[in-house]
């Protein structure tokens, strides 16, 4: 079986617009854009993660190039390939190529988490935008459009995806589940699903298929699974610390972090977004910790060792309770 | 400006006889080797400006004919103008499509002087250049000439070095002086006649009786401040010290981690001289009595062994699946890589994963292990 149909978030990646679950505003001007191929704009997508902008920019793809999208489209993910060298590079050698083939109209650069682009890359790929524009079109990607450099955005039309409501979620799930023909305890358990992944659909799916691969899908099922995932697991971290434990909070830290290869970044930020289902302690104080270690994190040159402190200062929050 | 004085001359002299139709001057050498400085200083010592381009500028035939047309085809009004390109073995072959032959015929009907660098004599675009230039080479700075210099700046800064270790220094830089400039004012062979292994001056640091005591071992650490940081860091945070004492000692090492991070940012190693002093007062103090000793792994040992074995593993499997599904690394390991080893721990899914992925049988063994961790198992 191929990885595709192996793992649900690709087996149900939606295929054509009107598959896309919700996201109405985002389809009605796509739809109405790309009535004229050969005018199509650069686009920006900008919205959380699992909101659908990588299988937009896919679909469009396919739309718009045909059977023959993939010898036509580059595919670059900014947090791989970072920096100015690589944009010249890749991106520019692969835009100058003007030759395409009948009913192909342009090439097409999908560029994933372009926020992550330093902004000499990001000012670089501009110029190669500007350069090429008659013979190819940008997909830029990213979480939030304040990532992206004025000028870049300024020759981007826009599109906000909206993070998925309880009930989109619930009945995406459901159809997926109907498909697999899955048991289970009925309204219950997708609101499980809703409240550990908030509308974050790519989740969402991971976790009902690994919740019911025991084969019958339950609240504990769910609950066991959203705790054994990254945010689960960096939650337990902190809450470690708070507990005053914080020998255990770190070595959890470190294995987050060296062995599963979570980003420091990215373990700040899941923790102080787990921070606010967690009771017990001076928020305050917590948050300012937090508000200070993000910024020491960033200026300092360890930081596994900035991320020790950190839990360090948390720990002692329980003493001085 | 050293060793390099004869291209620096040459290229005066050029720059004294060109005439409109004359040669554009081609300096020549490796990195470091002072071509854009030279190119500088002949420029300020004869009054000419400057009008320049480098490698981060896009120089596209219809780039270059905008920005630098107006120099070439006309005399300037401002009084005597020179056209530099920078690093012009740098001119991607399709990228900067046009552009050797934009700049040959450029020069040829220049009213103003072209000259150029590259790093490469051997270099398409340096041998495309042809007779169109006269070039100048610029070698390596030999030997004796870096250790002088490093000699000259010590001297100024006021820095000791044992003996021997400016000239290790030169050596290693194998005539790159202005690496061998940064290596020096990183303080990386500030080397003294006392100094001590790693675990000698931390262990001599926490042992310390007072703060004099407590520098000097810090002085006498044999590596870079990074490494120190660190040490210090590992040997703290695994050691047996009250948990208040503890967390303040870390706080101590995370601000001057941020110090230190600011200086690899700005390279401004200036800064570098308060680090011993600030860690010799505030960590030894927030330390107290029956400190802890040197350590070198900031973790238990099995762990240790889980970060050595297995990271790379998953990493590679999370790229691996990340490419085939169009997300990156990064993404799948945060993502999907923990509901994927849930799910490996069904044997089923777990063959098919392994092979959908053309892996090898080992990461099947990999993975259950794995799985089995994630279930608790
Ligand atoms: N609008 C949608 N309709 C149907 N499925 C969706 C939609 N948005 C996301 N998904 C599901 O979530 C998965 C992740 O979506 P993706 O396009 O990768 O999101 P993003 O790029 O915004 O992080 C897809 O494979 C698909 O299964
Ligand atoms: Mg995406």
């Amino acid at each position: 079986m191929p990885l595709e149909d192996l793992m649900w978030v690709e087996k149900y990646r939606p295929s054509s617009l009107e598959d896309l679950v919700d996201q109405t505003a985002v389809k009605q001007r796509l739809m109405a854009l790309l009535v004229k191929k050969g005018q199509l704009p650069h686009l920006l997508f900008a919205g959380p993660p699992g909101s659908g902008k990588t299988s937009t920019a896919v679909i469009i793809a396919k739309q718009i190039l045909g059977e023959h999208w993939r010898d036509y489209t580059l595919s670059l993910n900014a947090s791989d390939e970072r920096g100015i060298d690589v944009v010249r590079e890749r991106i520019k050698t692969f835009a100058r190529f003007a030759d395409r083939r009948e009913g192909v109209p342009y090439r097409l650069v999908i560029l994933d988490e372009s926020d992550e682009m330093t902004s000499d890359g990001q000012t670089a790929l501009r110029r190669i935008m500007e350069e090429n524009s008659e013979h190819t079109r940008f997909i830029l990607i990213c979480n939030y459009s304040s990532g992206i450099i004025e000028p870049l955005q300024s020759r981007c039309v826009i599109f906000r995806f909206q993070r998925y409501d309880e009930a989109s979620v619930t009945e995406h799930l459901k159809s997926i589940s109907k498909k697999e023909k899955l048991r289970h305890q009925g309204d219950s358990v997708f609101a499980a699903i809703y409240e550990a992944t908030q509308g974050d659909l790519r989740q969402a799916i991971n976790t009902l298929q690994a919740a019911s691969a025991s084969g019958e899908l339950t609240v504990e099922s769910v609950k066991a699974v959203t705790g054994a995932a990254v945010k689960g697991r960096v939650g337990a971290v902190i809450e470690a610390a708070l507990g005053g434990d914080f020998e255990a909070a770190r070595t959890r830290m470190v294995e987050l972090t060296r062995v599963y290869g979570i980003p420091e970044r990215d373990f700040l930020k899941y923790a102080y977004e787990t921070l606010g289902s967690m009771k017990g302690f001076d928020r305050a104080r917590a948050v300012s910790i937090f508000a200070e270690y993000d910024f020491r994190l960033v200026q300092g040159s360890q930081p596994e060792l900035q991320l020790a402190a950190m839990l360090a200062q948390l720990a002692r929050l329980k003493k001085e309770g | 400006m050293v060793g390099n004085d004869e291209g620096k001359a040459k290229l005066a002299l050029w720059l004294k006889k060109w005439k409109p139709g004359g040669r554009a001057a081609l300096l020549v050498g490796p990195p470091g080797t002072g071509k854009t400085t030279t190119v500088h200083l002949v420029a300020d010592d004869m009054g000419v400006q400057l009008v320049e381009l480098n490698a981060s500028d896009a120089r596209t035939k219809d780039r270059l004919d905008k920005k630098l047309g107006e120099v070439i085809y006309s005399t300037s009004l401002l009084g005597k103008t020179m056209v530099f390109l920078d690093e012009v073995d740098g001119l991607a072959g399709r990228a900067d499509y046009g552009a050797i032959d934009f700049i040959k015929d450029a020069v040829k009907k220049s009213e103003n002087p072209v000259v150029m660098a590259a790093n490469d004599p051997d270099s398409d675009q340096v041998k495309k250049l042809g007779s169109s230039v006269t070039k100048i080479e610029f070698r390596r700075a030999d030997l004796q000439t870096v250790r002088q210099r490093l000699e000259a700046i010590a001297r100024l800064e006021g820095v000791d070095f044992g003996p021997g270790e400016i000239e290790e220094l030169a050596r290693v830089a194998n005539g790159d002086l202005r690496s061998a400039i940064n290596a020096l004012q990183a303080g990386i062979p500030a080397r003294k006649d006392e100094e001590l292994t790693a675990s000698e001056s931390i262990n001599a640091f926490f042992d310390a009786i007072d703060e004099g005591a407590a520098l000097a071992a810090l002085k006498a650490y044999p590596g870079q401040p990074r490494e120190k940081i660190r040490d210090l860091f590992t040997s703290v945070v695994r050691s047996g010290v009250h948990e208040e004492r503890k967390s303040e000692a870390l706080d101590v090492l995370s601000r001057a981690d941020m110090l230190l991070g600011r200086m690899m940012r700005g390279k401004d190693w200036r800064l570098l001289r308060y680090l011993d002093p600030t860690l010799a007062s505030e960590l030894w103090r927030s330390l107290g009595d029956g400190g802890p000793k040197y350590t070198m792994d900031a973790v238990p040992w099995p762990l240790q062994l889980r970060i050595w074995n297995d990271s790379k593993r998953l990493k590679e499997i999370a790229s691996a699946a990340g490419r085939r599904l169009a997300i990156s690394q990064k993404g799948f390991m945060v993502e999907d890589m923990p509901f994927v080893l849930l799910l490996c721990s069904d044997g089923g899914f777990r063959e098919s994963f392994v092979k959908s992925l053309n892996l090898d049988e080992g990461y099947g063994a990999f993975l259950a292990k794995e799985a089995a961790r994630k279930t608790g198992r």
